[in-house]
């Protein structure tokens, strides 16, 4: 318990071996093929795909969520029409009416899954990868931001939201009638980039790069 | 099989949790030098804080069951309903596959993730050797699916937010939505602090509490 923090020296050639990260059995790094996956023989986990879209396609995938984020977020998402009476609603005034009741778990389990999870994996991941793109030295910081998106994307949740949202309107069906907003449509289309995004992009790979350049 | 696996931890190494890289095991206290997460044998009191987060989510399922978690007013007329009185509404209104959908996302799995976790704490403990294959299968299983339990949430924000149109008719989150969100929150973190690799972990290994580096 002598040692000091920071005293860990990585194997060598540590970019060749890897461990199971859910048995910890030991593999040496052999190449695949494109959109093949390396699987443990003892657990069965996925040990790492081979992605072989390039940097700019993961980039162009992040950029647009972006803007689809900013219109998901702001424009309105569903209006509700009864009795001529017509109610709009966006995430944030979701939320408002939470803080407004005092239910302030709620208003932040909202805020944490559907806004600012979300955005800080596409925001963080165009930060990470823009260097590359360019093919400069790795961003100030690449690795902290890139732990981060590793811890909050369990928590990211639109495409739950998007089946709670088929849910809620369906429910609603004989009460009252529901017609979608701009806001709906582009949050479809966040979700589509997001898995995307998440398909293309390899997180070893990053790590290898940012280790690289780092 | 389990005894002659070449693990990293019988090579003296360590794979961060984070970004797999693999370091000497060194002692004590220690950071990854590549991401910076902080690196460990095994997750530090794993058994421990997985059995914590699980009694504690046991605990608050019980108000999440018995509270509604929405209530409906409508010209004057208030109706609440819990989780399972809201989908036997559905199944009265013959939407039963969304029935079956709510059933399944907020009753089945939050149970199934309660009792499987609870069962693989309970087997590591044991030093089980029973079928290790499988019970990393389950695990990477209420993982994956666990999260979705969070749409009966996003429902009721939906409608909470959506119905409010004064005498005519008003939706409430009820305090059962509260509870049940943080039984969500909780067997998530319980699955967080859960390491599969005590699993495959030699028995008489003395890993009994998620272990420091020997
Ligand atoms: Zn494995
Ligand atoms: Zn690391």
């Amino acid at each position: 318990m002598a040692s000091s923090p920071n005293s860990l020296s990585p194997v060598d050639a540590a970019d060749e071996w890897l461990a199971c990260p859910q048995c910890d059995q030991l593999y040496r790094r052999v190449p695949l093929a494109s959109g093949k996956k390396a699987v443990c023989v003892r657990c069965g986990a996925v040990l790492y795909r081979c992605r072989k879209r390039g940097v700019e396609f993961a980039l162009a995938l992040c950029v647009s969520g972006l803007i689809l984020f900013g219109v998901a977020n702001f424009a309105p998402l569903l209006a509700l029409e009864k009795g001529g009476l017509i109610q709009e609603t966006t995430l944030w005034s979701g939320i408002g009416v939470f803080l407004v009741r005092g239910e302030w778990l709620l208003a932040l389990l909202v805020l944490v899954t559907l806004i600012l999870f979300p955005l800080l994996r596409l925001a963080g991941l165009t930060y990470v990868l823009y260097p590359f793109f360019r093919g400069r030295a790795t961003a100030a910081g690449a690795a902290r931001v890139f732990r981060l998106i590793h811890a909050a994307s369990p928590w990211s949740m639109l495409e739950i939201f998007l089946l709670g949202a088929l849910v809620a309107v369906v429910k609603l069906g004989d009460m009252a009638t529901v017609m979608p907003g701009i806001a709906a449509y582009a949050f479809v289309g966040l979700i589509l980039v997001s898995a995307w995004a998440e398909y293309v992009i390899e997180p070893r790979d990053i790590w290898r790069r940012i280790d690289n350049h780092g | 099989m389990v005894s002659n696996a070449l693990t990293a931890d019988r090579l003296g190494l360590m794979a961060c949790h984070v970004c797999g890289l693999l370091c000497r095991r060194g002692e004590g206290a220690a950071r990854c030098p590549r991401c910076g997460a902080s690196i460990h044998r095994r997750l530090p009191d794993s058994l421990a804080r997985t059995g914590a987060l699980l009694i504690a989510a046991t605990l608050l399922y019980l108000p999440a069951n018995m509270l509604p978690v929405m209530s409906v007013t409508s010209l004057g007329r208030e109706q609440a309903d819990t989780i399972l009185s809201g989908v036997v509404h559905l199944l009265h209104g013959g939407m039963w596959p969304l029935a079956l959908l709510v059933f399944v996302a907020s009753i089945l799995v939050p149970v199934l993730k309660l009792l499987v976790l609870g069962y693989l704490v309970l087997s590591v403990a044991r030093r089980s050797a029973w079928r290790p294959r499988d019970r990393s299968r389950l695990f990477r299983l209420v993982e994956a699916v666990g999260r979705w339990s969070m749409v009966d949430i996003f429902v009721v924000t939906l409608l909470a937010a959506l119905v409010q149109l004064g005498d005519l008719a008003t939706i409430q989150a009820g305090p059962g939505a509260t509870a049940f969100g943080a039984v969500v929150v909780l067997t998530m973190f319980a699955a967080h602090t859960f390491d599969p690799r005590l699993i495959w972990d030699e028995r008489g290994a003395g890993h009994d509490s998620g272990g420091d580096p020997r």
